[in-house]
């Protein structure tokens, strides 16, 4: 039987990876607090996941940033600046928005979603695959923020008085907190949970 | 005792709990039930300090000379890393600005000094005096460091605002490039027992 730091009481310690006896309160190297799964990890992770989708819902549907210039007056939001790059034949730039602000904040909180079900059920399914998912949220995560530095750099370089103004809207807050949301989320959640259920069962 | 206890025969997989036997020839060390990379290969404190000092050079031009410029109607506005924030916070977004100064300027700069802090001492055979703050915040940071996400996006404002009119590169953008390349080397590099075999090999 394959053994795992359950079967061998033992924790590893996530800040200096140091492997400790569980009993121990504080990890010997380091001090920290010694815990053999992160706490709460599941409560966390779906406080956090729901929290995000919320916010998810503003972002998509306030705009994101105003444009006023002496012939028009502009609010967009994040689709429709999509719809104008693919509109202007910028195919690239266009898709880059689309995945950073679009499909990666809804993959990333489906992923989550999926792993905390298969958490909660026990589910033996493809585990390593599940794994491989959470690693790529996890380093795709700040990507999102991509369209708020877009943002901050239009509103300090497009500011003409009169010809062309660029202000940040309401989503641009929202879509921030959504990000910042997911990425603790992320942080929060403890892929061993995945294997533990089949421990427990054996 | 504290070099004793780092010198693990077994490993355990921080993605599954797996106890996996330790191989020291290998360079590499993959889990065999989940396949999470147990152990990589990561450069000397030596590359870390060389990383971090270059940083720290690169950090004030990075962030006081233009980034890009954009011309309009005989007006120029320049772009440097801190323009945006006064103009979140005007539009009523103080969060906004805090976030964004937070990510791409507090957070690399306090990555930077407290790898100095941490490694200078390291790399001369010494400890650090308050290594577990260091550790900690620097652990923490990793996450949170996203100039490579600001380098994107000012490809992409460039990308924009050109066929409206001129979009002219400024010095600061390339000084900015090479801080981004180095504060990322910085935190791929980053490693746990790395740091503390090299902290209880000192005295």
């Amino acid at each position: 039987m394959l053994q795992t730091d359950i079967s061998t009481h033992q924790a590893l310690c996530l800040h200096c990876e140091h492997i400790a006896s569980v009993d121990l309160k504080t990890c010997p190297v380091c001090d920290e607090p010694l815990h053999q799964r992160k706490v709460n990890a599941y409560e966390r992770t779906l406080a956090f996941s729901i929290a995000a989708l919320f916010f998810f819902i503003p972002a998509n549907f306030y705009p994101i940033m105003k444009t006023v210039s002496f012939v028009d007056y502009q609010n967009s939001t994040i689709m429709e600046g999509i719809f104008y790059f693919l509109e202007h034949g910028e195919y690239f730039v266009g898709t880059i928005i689309f995945l950073a602000s679009v499909f990666v904040p809804i993959l990333k909180l489906l992923i989550l979603f999926f792993l905390l079900h298969s958490v909660k059920t026990g589910s033996q399914w493809k585990l390593s695959e599940k794994k491989r998912l959470f690693k790529i949220i996890q380093v795709i995560g700040k990507w999102s923020m991509l369209d708020i530095f877009v943002i901050g750099l239009m509103i300090s370089l497009v500011q003409f008085g009169k010809l062309a103004e660029v202000t940040t809207g309401f989503a641009a807050l929202s879509f921030a907190i959504m990000v910042v949301l997911t990425m603790i989320a992320t942080e929060s959640f403890d892929t061993r949970l995945l294997w533990d259920e089949k421990e427990n069962n054996i | 005792m504290g070099i004793i206890l780092l010198m693990n025969e077994t490993l355990c997989c921080h993605g599954c709990g797996l106890m996996i036997e330790d191989d020291a020839s290998a360079s590499r060390l993959h889990c065999p039930r989940c396949e999470t990379c147990v152990r990589k290969k990561v450069g000397s404190i030596e590359n870390d300090l060389g990383y971090a000092l270059a940083g720290l050079i690169l950090f004030f031009p990075a962030m006081t000379l233009p980034i890009i410029s954009f011309k309009l109607a005989d007006t120029t506005l320049v772009n440097t890393m801190f323009t945006a924030l006064p103009y979140f916070y005007k539009d009523g977004y103080l969060i906004l600005s805090i976030l964004v100064f937070f990510t791409s300027v507090f957070a690399p700069l306090i990555q930077i000094i407290i790898s100095i802090l941490l490694f200078a001492p390291l790399y001369e055979g010494k400890r650090p005096r308050f290594i577990k703050p260091y550790f900690k915040t620097l652990h923490f940071l990793n996450e949170w460091v996203m100039l490579d996400v600001y380098v994107i996006a000012v490809l992409v404002s460039v990308v924009k605002l050109s066929d409206t009119s001129e979009v002219i590169f400024g010095s600061g953008l390339v000084m900015f490039i090479l801080l981004t390349s180095f504060s990322f080397l910085l935190s791929q590099s980053f490693s746990p027992s790395k740091i503390w075999k090299a902290y209880y090999a000192a005295n």
